[in-house]
């Protein structure tokens, strides 16, 4: 299928908004914490799908010169061999690579810590 | 459905083997359940509610308690119910309000798993029921003064203690065992933290000079305690009990995940810390440092972030599909960055100091 990043997100922003239309409010009192949760995860693949990669922008600043992926520099970090010693800005970048991964699991917590 | 139909262990049609077997541990003639009621919640065991009518002996008369199994799919970090009685038993003996215990069967063929029974307790242990009550003004501050005393009154429990010889006794420092075994669990989560590993090895390098072992409960927080017309009825849920510095309770308590979402009442969302500071100096001999509790609480930050990674993980390995459990394991990015500020916040505040 051509364009399948487009397909997708169009698929999940329609499907968001007829489930949180026509069938989140009408569900039964057991079912609205399933509910809630349902809603949530679809909004979260939608973000996930228009946000910039955090990952990868991490790893271009502090992995780029440790092997180049996430999982390399975690056990960088564990072994020392990357610290705040070799990587001046590692904790900034660490919060930055934190809030690309809130704006798209939980965009309102940032909100809430900065207010 | 939040999760997938879990599979029950006790059957409230097939109770005979239960009271036969609760009819010798009470030392009675006979014990009838006239009812058994699944209570609420029970993520990592199930609780029963058991109405029963004693016939004879020292227990003679009508009961409500409580019997305890595991769930199908028990958090690998938790203690059976075996041993957490074992710890219940040690901490009812040390004058810490608890639920009596009544007995615990290893025996998986009387109800279909080990299970552990004791008394039921008046009261609420919702925790946003608790933090968000509008008496809380009221009463929260006597509540934290008592949970303190609780809390102190466990700490006076040192290894060791032959009924705890499953609790393994740490071979370093309290803090470099714990972040030793957040490690380990770490190791089997799939997707690489390297903020999480930022902050263990903070931990690890910052860890406080002086430490000592008492018993700790592991998970003292709002949530996991009974509140009765604003007074406490006992302290629950002792699965995660340890040998540990005690001060590791007291980050537990106090760590902004654990309030709630009141953030300004920072012991356990229910009152000012001064509080909880106050009822626990006044039981013990061993008064409380406060300046390394905000290490303790990073830690404790840190712990909760390593438990959302692993309740994720159960659905990612496919134990148990759950989108409950898949967003539990996103919410580490938030844990993690609390876990960061804290840092900065704390090295901060020790920079203040230190040009006074």
């Amino acid at each position: 299928m051509a364009e399948d990043g487009r397909m997708a997100e169009a698929l999940l922003e329609v499907a968001l908004e007829t489930y949180r239309d026509e069938i989140q409010p009408d569900l039964p009192s057991a079912s609205r914490y399933a509910g809630a949760m349902t809603g949530n995860a679809i909004a979260i693949a939608l973000r996930s799908l228009r946000q910039p990669d955090a990952a990868a922008r991490l790893v271009e600043r502090i992995a780029a010169d440790e092997a180049g992926d996430l999982a390399s520099l975690a056990r960088a970090i564990r072994a020392g061999t990357v610290s705040d010693t070799t990587h001046g800005h590692l904790r900034n970048a660490l919060m930055e690579y934190l809030e690309g991964e809130l704006a798209i699991t939980n965009p309102r917590f940032l909100e809430r810590r900065s207010s | 459905m939040a999760h997938a139909t879990r599979p029950r262990t006790l059957d409230p049609e097939r109770l005979q083997p239960l009271e036969s077997w609760l009819a010798a541990v009470v030392s009675a003639s006979r014990v009838k359940v006239t009812r058994a009621e699944l209570l609420p919640g029970g993520a990592i065991g199930e609780n029963w509610r058991l109405s029963v009518h004693v016939s004879g002996g020292p227990r003679d008369g009508t009961h409500d308690w409580v019997l305890r199994t595991d769930a199908s799919t028990r958090v690998p970090l938790s203690h059976d119910r075996i041993s957490e009685f074992a710890c219940l038993e040690v901490a009812h003996g040390a004058g810490v309000t608890v639920p009596e215990p009544i007995g615990q069967c290893a025996d998986p063929d009387v109800i279909g798993a080990p299970f552990m029974i004791v008394d039921h307790l008046a009261g609420t242990a919702q925790a946003r029921r608790i933090v968000r009550d509008p008496a809380i003004a009221r009463f929260g501050e006597s509540l934290a003064e008592r949970l303190g005393a609780e809390l102190a009154r466990l700490h006076a429990v040192r290894p060791r203690r032959p009924e705890l010889g499953f609790l393994a006794v740490p071979s370093t420092s309290p803090a470099r065992q714990q972040v030793a075994e957040m490690r380990a669990h770490l190791d089997s989560v799939s997707a690489p933290r390297p903020a999480l590993e930022y902050v263990l090895t903070w931990l690890e390098r910052n860890e406080p000079a002086d430490q000592r072992l008492v018993l700790c409960h592991g998970d003292y927080r709002t949530g996991n305690y009974m509140v009765d017309r604003a007074s406490l009825t006992g302290i629950l849920d002792w699965e995660f009990a340890h040998w540990g510095d005690p001060h590791g309770d007291v980050g537990w308590f106090c760590a902004r995940c654990w309030r709630f979402g009141a953030d300004d009442r920072e012991a356990g969302g229910i009152a000012g810390r001064a509080a909880f500071y106050r009822g626990y100096d006044s039981a013990t001999e061993h008064p409380l440092d406060p300046a390394v509790v905000p290490y303790w609480e990073i830690l404790a930050t840190a712990r909760w972030a390593v438990i959302a990674l692993m309740q994720g993980e159960r659905h990612v390995s496919g134990a148990e599909r759950s989108v409950e459990l898949l967003l539990t394991g996103l919410m580490a990015s938030e844990i993690e960055f609390d876990a960061l500020s804290d840092i900065t916040a704390l090295e901060h505040t020790g920079r203040r100091a230190a040009h006074g």
